[in-house]
């Protein structure tokens, strides 16, 4: 009630200003009226009375202030003031307002942006029930063991018989051609346990969701009418369906299998994977490609499920275990980190990293302000000589630095505002609902929050030196130790960072060069891919696949610009679900499953595949769908010399075989070295049926660009209604696979490029300053025989020391650094001798040139011109 | 005119709540006030009455209306609340302990120590 109390005779004093202000002047009038009454009365004339009346009421002027301050109008008034006085400073001297908030804006928007993202990604729930109870089963099932799912039962009773465990659901994604409306499309679709939705605790908004019985336990696509049925989502139904209700009960095509609509995903529902479609789960022993989610248990803990789980898992587990990154060892996982993976660390890291950016952007600014503060000492001495005490000139500094921020904060918004959407093209959130934005209250809260912390970070430094301010007598200087030290060692610190920031610049380069010139064993350059899907096609039946193959690669073979063209079941570098075989040569088994690839004639020729021993397959053998193989060296070399296995057999545990024709040199179809399989086995697309999809490649003349399109519509011409889709360059896809540390790559070195500036603002601020300051020392050391080049160096040596500082405080953190460019990259950075030594040098010659001007301006001084001022 | 003492600091709010309780006062008739019951022995500053009495009227001690004087002039007048007169109480009682205590502080003797 008291807070209430005192707004309202604030609110009241300040709207009744004139009135209150009226009413206190009547007040003292009074009493010095009746005062002079009386002194008449005991005999003193009026004009003597009235004198001494006024003269016994003391300062009337003070009084007065010290009333209104008394009244508690005093703190809102002065914060009026001390803005409009703040306003008229930084109106001023627009060159120094421009480049604080241009600094700031920079460090601001960056925060906000990648505020934004993290926000988003990381501190926002998911759009499910309870989403802080919904646990990621990360890469549990790798081993097609656990959780038991070879039947429908087997998985069920596992998930019931958990003891932290409310229920679990497995689902897996597929890509599928989809028809029902206009002609058959592309898209991703998945297949779940019956209870996906019920695990999620997310219903369908028109109909129902899967039922118990909606599972079978084959490779299959259930039976018409009984387990025949899927959910569709929100946008599909509005596309095929005009979001008529009427939709439930139509049928649906996937792959060529009629599936009947039972049900519409909530609007904005897309999870896993930004699917369109969900249908029931067929059962299956080996099927690698599922995944896990579960609810806990009401009232277990997540620290409690974690190693419950862990326990489960331990015995399923392959001995020796697999070389593979921790990151990807089977774990339970809340669904939010689930679906971020490496992204979750990444982003904190940028948050860091840009934060730094931010802090850096502070003391560029901290610097400018105690050169302008000391500017401003006469002023500021003027005033505390008027009354002004040190609080109340604190309290200015700081408003002007508030108001600053705050300037700066909003061109920072509207900077993020503009660039949050690029974020959204690098990494779009998982979920469909999930966007990045910036006018939210989180974002906007956090980047108020940011400006006003910057505030007080830039504010301090100038705020405190106001202690060392003199009302009387000769100001201190500067140029004195104290100050001088303080600027100093702020130029020192940006250094540090920046070479930090410029190490990782380079490390992270490094890495990234290497990443994108390594030898994948193919060409790059000189590919164009397009793919294509027959499921659901006139084409799906085995005899007719084939002749539509034949007829495409001839087409395009007849292109201009195409010199060799293929075609293959999946890329390298695209190996999702690749088909293991348990292969051997002549009956004795290799010592690990190798990666089997379908390939069709003069696919080495067409990728730039090195074909060590013999000889790719050729059109006839793909047509009679002769049984020929060829491997890759490391899959030979098991065997002996590999160029011994040409003409041997390539065998399988069941009996089957192959004749080896040509030993190559491989790919690497992943982009982790370590999961790259060291086994390959190519051999022709089976007889009969090939597989529904395909990617044809072809190489062709640069710019490999132009000529996509071409081929993209000349398979298109066999027939329309065939999808065709993905038509890219190799380098492309490989852009896109690169993407995360391309980003990463373009963010440190803008960072990079932002410190360098701060760098060359702050030594020239510092060194500009001094040298103004010292101009009359420097006029003297010149009148006694200074020479310009001892005063050049003078000035050239100042900057050099406080770089030195810095870069010698940097190198150790550059360490550190280290290993997080590396976990950005995914590949370890080499040695650290480069980095160091290009950051020192990089910062050295920036100084340098920042001192140049300064220095030049030092050499100039004019001994009889400096000397007069004094 | 006898020997006037300047008041100590802090003690012209309680000479003022003392002065109030008495009876509702305008401004100059509190100054009058505390120049009648200390028998003009104290040295105020005049202007400074009135900082006081906002102070006071904010802490919820006093408050104030305006009214017509008895020479009809309109006037602001200050009386004490119940606040102000528990406030005033106590304010007593410690200025007493203070006194009592300074007083056989400065009576002490050598021989006492």
């Amino acid at each position: 009630m008291r807070i209430f109390a005192s707004l309202r005779s604030i609110i009241s004093a300040l709207f009744h200003r004139s009135l209150v202000e009226k009413e206190i002047e009547e007040e003292l009038r009074a009493h010095i009226q009746d005062r002079a009454n009386d002194l008449e009365r005991s005999g003193v004339p009026r004009a003597e009375a009235e004198r001494r009346a006024r003269l016994d009421f003391g300062d009337y002027q003070k009084f007065k202030e010290e009333i209104r301050e008394a009244q508690g109008t005093h703190s809102l008034e002065t914060l009026i003031q001390d803005l409009r006085y703040a306003l008229r400073m930084l109106r001023k001297s627009p060159g120094f307002t421009a480049v604080a908030v241009l600094t700031l804006a920079l460090g601001i928007g960056a925060n906000t942006a990648i505020f934004s993202v993290t926000d988003t990604l990381l501190f926002r729930s998911l759009p499910f029930h309870r989403p802080d109870r919904i646990a990621l089963l990360q890469n549990a099932i790798v081993e097609d063991s656990f959780p038991p799912h070879d039947t429908v039962k087997q998985f069920h009773d596992w998930a019931q018989r958990s003891t932290y465990l409310a229920d679990a659901a497995v689902f897996e994604g597929i890509d599928a051609n989809l028809g029902g409306g206009r002609g058959v499309v592309r898209a991703h679709i998945v297949q779940t346990s019956w209870n996906f939705f019920s695990v999620l605790g997310t219903q369908p908004t028109v109909g129902h969701g899967f039922a118990r019985d909606d599972e079978v336990d084959a490779t299959g696509f259930g039976l018409p009418g009984r387990n025949a049925v899927a959910v569709i989502g929100y946008g599909l139904w509005q596309e095929l369906f005009g979001g008529d209700p009427k939709a439930l009960g139509a049928t649906i095509s996937v792959e060529g299998n009629r599936l009947m609509v039972i049900g519409v995903a909530p609007r904005g529902f897309d999870y896993p994977d930004h699917c369109v479609l969900w249908k029931p789960a067929a059962f299956s022993r080996g099927n690698n490609g599922w995944v896990a989610i579960a609810r806990l248990k009401p009232g277990i803990s997540w620290a409690h499920a974690r190693s419950a789980f862990a326990v489960e898992v331990a015995p399923q587990l392959p001995k020796p275990a697999k070389t593979e990154s921790p990151d990807l060892a089977p774990q339970l996982l809340s669904l939010q980190d689930g679906l971020l993976g490496p992204v979750k660390n990444a982003t904190l890291l940028l948050l860091g990293a840009v934060l730094l950016v931010l802090l850096m952007a502070c003391t560029n600014v901290a610097n400018l302000l105690i050169a302008r503060t000391a500017d401003r000492r006469v002023e500021l001495s003027v005033r505390a000589a008027l009354g002004a005490s040190r609080g109340r000139l604190a309290r200015q500094l700081l408003t002007e630095c508030l108001l600053l921020s705050l300037v700066a904060a909003i061109a920072g918004l509207l900077a993020a505002y503009w660039t949050v959407p690029l974020a959204a093209i690098v990494e779009p959130p998982p979920l469909g609902v999930q966007s990045y934005s910036v006018l939210n209250g989180h974002v906007l809260a956090f980047t108020l929050a940011a400006s006003v912390i910057a505030a007080m970070l830039f504010g301090l430094l100038p705020v405190l030196d106001i202690g060392n301010l003199r009302v009387l007598g000769p100001q201190p200087s500067a140029t004195s130790r104290g100050a001088r030290v303080i600027r100093q060692a702020v130029v020192a610190a940006q250094v540090m960072l920046t070479m930090v920031l410029l190490s990782a610049s380079v490390m992270v380069g490094h890495a990234f060069a290497h990443i994108m010139s390594t030898d994948r064993g193919y060409n790059v350059k000189a590919i164009a891919t397009v793919s294509v899907s027959l499921g659901g096609t006139t084409y799906q039946s085995g005899d007719r696949q084939l002749p539509y193959f034949e007829e495409v690669l001839d087409r395009v073979r007849n292109l201009a610009a195409v010199r060799s063209v293929s075609a293959t079941e999946f890329l390298p570098l695209d190996a999702r679900g690749f088909i293991g075989g348990d292969f051997g040569i002549d009956g004795h088994p290799a010592k690990r499953n190798s990666m089997i690839v379908p390939v069709f004639a003069n696919y080495f020729q067409t990728m730039g595949g090195q074909i060590l021993y013999g000889r790719e397959f050729n059109d006839a053998e793909v047509r009679s769908g002769a049984k020929v193989a060829v491997v890759n060296e490391r899959f030979a070399a098991g065997f002996g010399e590999p160029s011994q296995a040409i003409g041997r057999r390539l065998t399988t545990a069941s009996g089957s075989s192959w004749q080896i024709v040509g030993v190559v040199k491989g790919m690497d179809y992943e982009t982790d070295p370590t999961l790259i399989n060291p086994f390959q086995v190519f051999i022709p697309p089976a007889h009969p049926g090939i597989f529904p999809p395909a990617t044809f490649v072809a190489r062709v003349d640069a710019p490999v660009e132009s000529h996509l399109s071409a081929i993209r519509d000349t398979i298109r011409s066999v027939d329309t209604d065939v999808p065709v889709f993905g038509a890219e360059t190799m380098q492309q896809r490989l852009n896109e696979l690169f993407a995360h540390p391309r980003f990463y790559r373009f963010i440190i070195w803008t960072f990079t490029g932002f410190a360098l500036l701060l760098i060359v603002a702050g030594t020239y601020g510092l060194l500009a300053y001094t040298v103004a300051r010292r101009t009359s020392e420097i006029g003297i050391r010149m009148a006694l025989g200074a020479t310009r080049t001892n005063v050049g160096r003078m000035v050239l040596g100042e900057a050099f020391l406080t770089v030195c500082v810095g870069i010698i405080g940097g190198a150790p953190l550059i360490f550190w650094i280290k290993r997080l460019a590396g976990s950005l990259m995914g590949s370890a950075p080499g040695s650290l001798t480069a980095p160091i030594a290009f950051g020192a040098l990089a910062i050295l010659a920036v100084a340098l040139l920042a001192a140049y001007i300064p220095a030049r301006c030092a050499m100039r001084v004019d001994p009889v011109v400096a000397l007069r001022y004094e | 005119m006898p020997e006037r003492a300047q008041i100590l600091p802090g003690t012209l709010d309680l000479l003022i709540l003392k002065a109030v309780s008495l009876g509702p006062l305008y401004g100059y008739g509190i100054l009058l006030r505390i120049e009648q019951i200390s028998h003009g022995a104290l040295l105020i500053e005049q202007g400074a009455l009135y900082p006081a009495l906002f102070r006071l009227v904010r802490q919820r001690l006093l408050k104030a209306h305006w009214d017509t004087s008895e020479n009809n002039r309109r006037t602001k007048f200050y009386e004490l609340t119940t606040a102000g007169r528990k406030r005033l109480r106590q304010e007593e009682e410690g200025w007493n302990r203070l006194v009592i205590a300074i007083a056989s502080a400065l009576k002490a003797q050598p021989e006492e120590i």
